[in-house]
Formats: structure tokens, sequence, C-alpha cells
């Protein structure tokens, strides 16, 4: 529903001004640079709009807080992390506080965890770090296992070499500076995988290091009495970042201004896989996702190359910084609740078999 | 380390495949949490790492600073705070700034008042009397009751260093006794400021004002200015 009201508007306005003939190579030009839909694009914007929010409102003396808890007064998105910590911490029943966890949680029932890649500004830092999009370096270390696994089998050719071809035009937003030979032999894996459809190296877990992260912090906040995990979450450090250099236009410095991102970058250089191993944050809505049923990605089967021709294809599954697997939500690295709605695997599709709806379809 | 986890990953990849099998490819609700050494690893360290961390920062301790109006409970403002920063943005008269490393890292990013750019006068102006840093809290760590009001809500005391204010060199600056709207300050018959201790809340008006150290500073070594607010009971007139 989503992808309707964004990209018709756009496609009939073209076709009224323009004909059909002359607009068709214009087109294919763009999309070799940038084959994203609009709303993919905007979706590398959010973050930064969203501290420049933050930002503004602070020169501004505008109370509106920042993404640890958005909004005005008593009614304000707090941090399910945050309001959970501090209720634990200080064991007082505090109104607003309740109010905020209702928000959250209703957006997080809403939207899953969107959050994660639409507002977040830890990617924002990794991207500037660049730090590498972990799960691509994960999936070449299970395409390597899986290689160990079935060197004996001799797979077929003729699919390795139609996933290449797949691979080969891959989606820029997570083609990171793969070399060909290591392109070729992701896809060549991908491939066997695919040809042994039930092979999964990993099914999806319930539970992570992400939720004993979070029960420990939460643990620790109730035994000594303060949001252990706020301290050093790396969400506020940003924003605290972004507030102490501001503060320096009023001539106030302190060595918090040094204390402060190095501990940010720290964080998220030591551990380079935060958002997976660590971040009690996703833990939390990851849990709550489970009772997400909209925006969920839907595979349109009379679409799909997989399920209409019986080709391997798996390109959804390979762009899935999540690793869930769309055909078979058992198969994947993580399950559909951890779906982060960034909207990879609807681009990446080649026969645009994927939308997010709003609602799941009622057919099939 | 990758040997080990090779052998690992074997049996945890046989037996999806076999459970898979069984389903016939449907998702399985009680399929096993399939966590490799590696991920316990990861769950020991985090467990640890979370409790050790609120321990040892809590046994860092921190200094006694000063807290915005409602904040005066550290226990209550300690546990609630969110270090979200909502207070600095609101406060009218820059007088709210996020504490840095200074007092121990337990307080990072929490509210301290900072009178050099202005005072508190509990947004009577501003918003009737309500001050808008409480308003704002997200949580209530800083929450008043109902029968707080200005007069009786002491956000900390002032410290007078007579040996650095103009006003003991007979230069007969008041400019400390003119600004205080609480008559907390009372000058001698040389014009010298003295303090009344039951009438101070701890506004910072006084501090906002002095001229010393903003006008250069009678004498060499002054670190603050002649008159500054300092928590309770670190006041005084020396």
């Amino acid at each position: 529903m989503a992808e309707k009201t964004t990209e018709t508007p756009l496609e009939s306005a073209d076709a009224q001004e323009t004909p059909k003939q002359p607009k068709k190579p214009a087109k294919k030009a763009a999309k070799k640079h940038d084959n994203r839909s609009p709303l993919s694009k905007l979706r590398s914007y959010t973050p930064l709009l969203v501290v420049l929010v933050c930002a503004i409102a602070f020169v501004a003396n505008v109370p509106l807080g920042n993404i640890s808890s958005f909004g005005w007064e008593a009614i304000s998105a707090i941090c399910p992390v945050g309001s959970l910590s501090v209720f634990l911490a200080s064991k007082v029943f505090v109104p607003r506080i309740l109010i905020s966890l209702v928000i959250a949680v209703v957006l997080i029932l809403l939207f899953g965890r969107a959050f994660c890649s639409w507002i977040c500004t830890v990617p924002l830092v990794q991207k500037m770090l660049n730090i590498r999009s972990i799960s691509i370096e994960d999936q070449r270390k299970d395409a390597k296992m899986r290689e160990r696994k079935s060197r004996k089998k001799n797979t077929n050719k003729k699919a390795s070499t139609e996933v290449n071809t797949v691979a080969e035009d891959a989606d820029s937003a997570v083609s990171v500076a793969l070399s060909q030979e290591e392109r070729a032999e992701i896809s060549q894996q991908m491939a066997q995988v695919a040809n042994s459809h039930a092979c999964a190296l990993h099914s999806p877990k319930k539970w992570d290091s992400r939720h004993v992260v979070l029960g420990g912090s939460l643990l620790s906040a109730a035994i000594f009495g303060f949001p252990v995990f706020c301290l050093v979450c790396p969400i506020g450090l940003s924003f605290a970042t972004v507030y102490l250099v501001l503060r320096l236009f009023t001539g106030q410095v302190s060595w918090a201004l040094v204390v402060v991102p190095v501990m940010l970058l720290a964080e998220l250089l030591i551990f380079r896989k935060w958002c997976y191993k660590i971040c009690p944050v996703s833990a939390l809505m990851s849990l709550i996702s489970f009772g997400n049923k909209t925006f969920v990605p839907h595979i349109n089967k009379d679409k799909c190359i997989e399920t209409t021709k019986g080709k391997t294809c798996s390109r959804c599954n390979t762009v899935c910084p999540e690793g869930i697997n769309l055909h078979d939500y058992s198969a994947g690295k993580f399950g559909i609740n951890d779906c982060i709605k960034c909207r990879r695997c609807v681009d990446a599709c080649p026969t645009k078999a994927i939308t997010m709806p709003f609602l799941p379809p009622k057919d099939e | 380390m990758r040997q080990p986890k090779d052998q690992i990953m074997e049996p945890v990849a046989s037996n999806n495949v076999e459970e898979s099998i069984n389903n016939t490819g449907s998702a399985s609700v009680l399929q096993k949490n399939g966590l490799t050494r590696r991920d316990l690893l990861w769950c020991a360290g985090g467990a640890a790492v979370t409790l050790g961390l609120g321990a040892a920062i809590k046994a860092f301790g921190s200094e006694d600073v000063l807290r915005p109006p409602g904040g005066q409970n550290e226990d209550r403002l300690l546990a609630l705070c969110l270090r979200c920063q909502k207070c600095t943005e609101a406060c009218p008269r820059h007088a709210i700034v996020p504490l840095g490393t200074e007092s121990g890292f337990i307080t990072m990013r929490t509210p301290t008042m900072d009178y050099h750019l202005g005072d508190c006068d509990y947004c009577v102006e501003e918003n009737d009397g309500i001050p808008l840093c409480v308003a704002a809290c997200p949580t209530e760590a800083l929450h008043l009751g109902e029968e707080a009001t200005r007069n009786n809500t002491v956000i900390g005391e002032p410290l007078l260093i007579k040996n650095w204010c103009l006003a003991y060199r007979l230069t007969r600056c008041r400019d400390c006794y003119d600004v205080c709207k609480l008559d907390a300050i009372r000058l001698d018959s040389a014009d010298r400021p003295h303090i009344e201790w039951d009438k101070c809340n701890g506004c910072g008006e006084c501090e906002h004002v002095c001229r010393s150290m903003t006008a250069g500073t009678p004498v060499p070594g002054a670190t603050h200015r002649a008159i500054i607010i300092v928590p309770m009971g670190q006041g005084g007139e020396m």
C-alpha cells in the first residue's frame, strides 16, 4: 500500500508528460546508477533528518528531546529500554512513563523494527566509520561453510551461472566493496544452497546475545538503581556529541566533548556487530515485533521466479541485512520479527514480486 | 577459533535439515534455539559486562552537584534520568547544562545548574512559576510536590569569598544585593554583602551578576566569581 502511494503518482505523471518511447532509455540509465525506489532513497536520509530536527530544536530551546525521548512534555515516545530501565531502577510508578511506553509499544506493533533502518543514528555513525554491513560478512562465512560441506557434491553449473548474473548488478545499498571474485563466490554458494533447498545453517533464534544484554541491563538497573545501559547507549551518545558540539558555540567547553565521542567510537569500532550482537533496543523491539503484522514484506507467488519457473534466485534473502528468508521464515538467520522494514528485498527482487503492504493480503 | 566452530555448526545444521523435513517446510514454533558456542560466549560476555558496568559505575561514585528544581532527591534523579537533556533544551535562561565527567561517571549527562549564562527564577516570568524543565522531563526525574514553591525549593547555598569580592575592597559594588529577589543578601554599614542563610534558595542570580572574574578580578589566583552557588553544606562566607 505504501508503495502504491509513492510510486504510482510519479509514474503516471511521467507518462502524461512524455510519450513512452523516449522515456525508456532515460529510465534505464538512471537505474544503472541507483535502482532504489524513492522510499528507499528517503530511508538513507531520514536518520540525518532526525538529527537535524533535534539539533534545531536544541538550538531553538524547544524541549523536543531526541530519540531517547521524543515528544512534548507528558506525551513522548521514550525509548522502551530506557523507560523499563528507569522504572526498575527507581521502583516508582510514573504515569507519563507508562503513557510513553504504551506509545512506543504501539509504534513497534505497527512498524516493527523500522526504527533500526529509518531513525536510529547508529547505522549513520557506522557508515561514517566505514564499518561494513556485517550481514554480508556473515553471509560470506556461511557461504564458505556451505562450500566445505557440500564440496563433495558436484553442483549444477547452470544454476551457479544464473545466480552469478543476478549478483552482478547487485543492489547498490548492500554492495559493499566486494571484489568480483568474492561476489562470484557468494553467488556460487547461494546457488548450492538453493539447490539443496532445506539446507539452512541457521534456524531463526528465538533469543540471542542481544536479549541477554537486555536482561542484564534491566537486572543491573534494578540492582544498582540507575539506568545502566542508557549511560553507554550509542544512540544517546551520538546525540550527546551533537549537543556538545552545539554548546561549543555558546562557549561551554568540557572534557565530555572528548569522552563522549571516544566512548561512542570505541563501542562501535570494538563491537562491529553492535546491532546484531549487543543492542538491547533491537532485542526488545524484536520481541514486541512478534505481534507486528503490518508492513510485512510479502512475496507475490505469481510473480516470483522461484515459485513460477522453479529457478534459483534467493536475491531477497541475499540482500536482507537481517538474513531473513522470505520464502521460509524458519530457514532464515533471523525470523520475520527482526525485519527492519528497509525495503532492500523490495528493491532487489528482479520481478518486483515483493511488496510491503499495510495489511497482509487475504488470498494465498 | 574457526575450526571448533565448524565442528559445532555441523550437527546444528543437520538437525535443522531433519526438522524442516519433518515439519514439511512449515515454520515450527518449537524449533530448538540454535545457539553456537560463539553465541553463548557473546551471551555470557553481555551479561557479565552489563552487570559489571553497573557495579563499577556505582562503586566509582559521584560528587554532590547542583540540580535543577525538582531534582533535589539525588537517588531519584539518578534512577529516573534518561540523560535525554530535554531540561537543558527547555531552560529559557540556559542555566541547565549536562554534566561532563568532572563529578563522576554516573552523573555524566545528567543536568546541573550553571549560572554563568543565566539564573533560575523558577520560570516565574516565563511560565507562571512552573519550571519548564520540570514540565519537559519525560520521566519525572525532575518532580515537584504540590506544596513546592520557589522559596522552599532549595537548589544550593551560596559561597562568598570575601577576598575576591569587589565590595570588600570598598568599591561599593552592590550588584548581588540589588538583584536578589528573596532579600537573601544584606549590606552592612560599609555596603559589604552578607548572606541571610534562611532566605536563600540558591537561584544563582547573585552569581550570574557578580562582577568579579567577569570584569577582571581583584585578586590574582581567583578561580571563580566571588559569590557562587554550591551544593548544600558547602557554602559559607570566607
